[in-house]
């Protein structure tokens, strides 16, 4: 069990490609596997597991496009109320243009722009401070519990 | 009497996915889907009941394939996944209004 606070901190930093991208995955879902009395904890720890994903390889196709670097993913928890704070850094030289994005239609679904949507949906709050060579992201879930009777 | 009997036999290929069809694998799977349609194909059963992961790149390949389907006049049907993880984002993107959703594979 994971404890009170923000002393469970886990970090993982792996090389910016897809193929290194299920390390995330696996790392995410280690992390969450933990945390006790979450309800639907599989549906819950599928949904951060996609939303981290998307955003990763968003930063391998986007930011990086092909460039050989790293991405580095910390993980933590905060309390009142328990949240799940993701923080991902690169260290590319193009940011996302933010202002730029837009919803995708989902009644006609194209091949490209369901990514990042996905992360707004999927995750309580999404930001982004853009810096050529330092991007950050910070990703928060609040953490649902379970009534104990 | 004069009749005229013509039978049309339509080919429905079905693609069954049982590993995670993400970013890192889906260029290879939209390879696979490439050479079926060039096969003719235009008729297809997206087998996703064992998909343990799907993410918007998988999804891309998805569209791609029913848009092409149905330019040739074919279609795509989605097995529905076990997991309902899965199946809940298939929803949330409105993948399962989209596409039509089967519970099952039909019987042979």
């Amino acid at each position: 069990m994971i404890g009170e606070g923000r002393k469970s901190v886990q970090k993982v930093v792996i090389p910016a490609t897809l193929e290194a991208l299920r390390q995330i995955s696996e790392v995410v879902e280690a992390y969450l596997a933990q945390v006790d009395g979450i309800p639907d904890a599989e549906i819950f720890t599928y949904n951060i597991v996609l939303a981290v994903h998307e955003l990763c390889t968003n930063i391998v196709t986007h930011a990086y496009a092909g460039e050989a670097d790293t991405i580095a993913v910390e993980l933590w928890l905060e309390e009142n109320p328990l949240r799940l704070i993701v923080s991902v850094r690169d260290n590319a030289p193009r940011i996302f243009d933010e202002d730029g994005w837009r919803a995708p239609n989902l009644d006609e679904p194209k091949e490209h722009g369901l990514g990042i949507w996905l992360i707004k949906e999927l995750m309580d709050e999404v930001n982004y401070k853009p810096a050529p060579g330092n991007n950050r992201w910070r990703l928060v879930k609040q953490i649902p519990r379970r009534l104990e009777n | 009497m004069k009749i005229t009997v013509t039978e049309q036999v339509s080919r429905t290929v079905i693609v069954a996915l049982q590993e995670r069809l993400d970013a890192f694998s889906a260029p290879q799977m939209r390879e696979q889907l490439d050479a079926l349609l060039a096969g003719g194909a235009t008729q297809f059963i997206i087998d996703l009941s064992q998909m343990p992961f799907l993410d918007s790149a998988g999804m891309a390949v998805l569209v791609s394939l029913l848009k092409r389907a149905r330019q040739a006049g074919g279609d795509v049907q989605l097995v529905k996944p076990t997991s309902g993880a899965v199946l809940r984002i298939l929803q949330l993107t409105r993948f399962d209004r989209v596409f039509d959703m089967l519970d099952a594979l039909p019987a042979k």
